[in-house]
């Protein structure tokens, strides 16, 4: 089982040029454990990329820590999704997706994964020829292929087309649901964020601090019944004065 | 294709006519046609002078070209990825940007001899700050997002210079070699004219004593038409190769 414990004291920007020394994030702790799939959603610009940078390890300048264990595996593997798609131009989609694999690592799955995201007939193409969406599904593909212990996403599926997004969402929870695996997923959209996760935490203003852990208890058959997720997200909003559908 | 070479050769029949024409103004000692320049250049060939003259001069080109390439090449990236350091050596590399070829050219004779280390030795101090110049540019220019993706990835090392900064870096390396080529033939004419027994440089020389403007303009022929081919068969097919994933 892997367990991800964030505990992170603060983080600040420093001064540069006009712009002032900047607090960001201020005494946010969660953890998440076993095969959790966790939301984070908060105000535009309060910190969610910075917070994910942290702890994807691209920004260890901070105070706090962050621990990642994946029972006595002593390393880890984390996939990150960026909210642009970052593939290496002159490589193409397929050479993009293998370039994550560790050297001498081979993963039959990656035309599995091509097909399953429609990306098949662009396998050989390179990321200049493709639309953004295309872009944007080959980096998902790239991040479910190394098989990850830890998930990051931040705002995965902005521009895609609704069909498509629903049908990259469907296998993610499917990748999920066959493996143990933690998710932390960053949208602006409550509704997604409760079609799809276990535990909602929603984030304050810059400098971002936890306001509420929110449980979603419905169970995830239940949740394609857009009746009843109108209601869970009515009770929602009524309960939590902070929370808007829309962040 | 077919249209491109047709210009170009019509554009080099326009040049040779504009030189026949001013020759026939000239007396043929300053300004030889371009058939009596095309027979020293025949007679040359035939002697064997020319190719072990040419010979020696793309030796001493070649060689300092590559340790150049390599060390301006290293240094740059070096002086680009660390900031403190490229502030310290910024004002030694504008001296050594300022320092005239020819200055360069007689220390090098007057401290090492005039011996062939000397010689290559002088090139190379030439042709260095113009490398490091450009590479340390490039690299100060590398995308910080695909850094990150390969930080995240775990690229390593080696694989984050084979594929992330090495593609990124060569349309810098191309320049770098296309003006180094350029200038550092130049140098490596005005050092065997100054301190060697053999080359193009001391060929010149020798014609320029004795007046023979033919021979003068035969070398330099010969000399365009290899710096021609190595552009047309090296230089060209690399960039094209490397860029072909650009739409």
């Amino acid at each position: 089982m892997t367990h991800l414990d964030v505990d992170i004291r603060g983080k600040t920007y420093p001064k540069v040029g006009k712009s002032e020394r900047r607090h960001v994030i201020e005494n946010l702790k969660f953890s998440l454990t076993e095969n959790q799939f966790v939301c984070l959603v908060g105000p535009s610009g309060c910190g969610k990329t910075t917070l994910l940078n942290i702890v994807g390890g691209l920004d260890n300048d901070f105070e706090g820590h962050i621990k990642i264990n994946r029972d006595r595996k002593p390393d880890p593997t984390i996939a990150y999704v960026f909210q642009n798609p970052r593939l290496l131009p002159w490589r193409t989609a397929r050479e993009n997706i293998e370039l994550a694999l560790q050297p001498g690592e081979t993963n039959e799955q990656i035309d599995i994964l091509l097909k399953a995201m429609g990306l098949a007939d662009v396998a050989h193409a390179y990321p200049e020829r493709l639309s953004l969406g295309m872009s944007r599904r080959v980096a998902l593909a790239r991040a479910f292929a190394i098989q990850p212990d830890l998930l990051i996403m931040d705002e995965p599926f902005v521009s895609l087309d609704p069909s498509t997004a629903g049908r990259v969402r469907r296998l993610l929870l499917e990748i999920w649901e066959q493996r143990p695996l933690i998710v932390l997923f960053v949208t602006h959209d409550l509704r997604e964020a409760i079609a799809l996760s276990d535990r909602v935490l929603v984030l304050s203003e810059s400098p971002m601090t936890l306001v509420h852990d929110i449980p979603v208890n419905i169970p995830r058959a239940q949740r394609g019944d857009s009746d009843k997720m109108e209601i869970f997200l009515k009770n929602l909003v009524a309960e939590y004065s902070e929370i808007k559908t829309k962040f | 294709m077919h249209l491109k070479l047709l210009v170009s050769t019509a554009s080099m029949m326009l040049l040779i006519a504009i030189w026949q024409l001013c020759s026939w103004g000239f007396d043929s000692s300053l300004l030889p046609p371009p058939f009596l320049v095309t027979q020293a250049l025949i007679a040359e060939i035939e002697s064997g002078e020319l190719p072990y003259h040419l010979g020696v001069t793309l030796a001493r080109l070649g060689i300092s070209f590559f340790l150049a390439m390599i060390l301006g090449t290293a240094l740059g990236i070096f002086l680009g990825r660390h900031q403190k350091v490229d502030r310290f050596f910024d004002g030694w590399l504008v001296i050594f940007l300022n320092i005239p070829a020819l200055v360069t050219i007689i220390l090098c004779f007057v401290w090492f001899g005039l011996v062939e280390t000397a010689a290559i030795l002088a090139v190379v101090v030439n042709k260095l700050p113009n490398v490091v110049v450009t590479l340390r540019e490039g690299t100060r220019a590398l995308n910080r997002d695909l850094m990150e993706m390969g930080q995240a990835y775990r690229f390593g090392t080696i694989r984050t210079l084979r594929h992330i900064i090495w593609p990124q870096l060569f349309p810098f390396v191309m320049a770098a070699s296309r003006t180094g080529l350029a200038l550092i033939w130049k140098i490596v004419l005005v050092v065997e004219l100054l301190g060697r027994s053999n080359g193009m440089g001391y060929q010149l020389h020798l014609f320029f004593q004795l007046f023979d403007v033919s021979r003068i303009l035969a070398y330099t022929i010969a000399f365009i038409i290899i710096i021609q081919l190595i552009e047309a068969t090296i230089l060209k097919p690399l960039e094209v190769r490397s860029q072909r994933w650009r739409r």
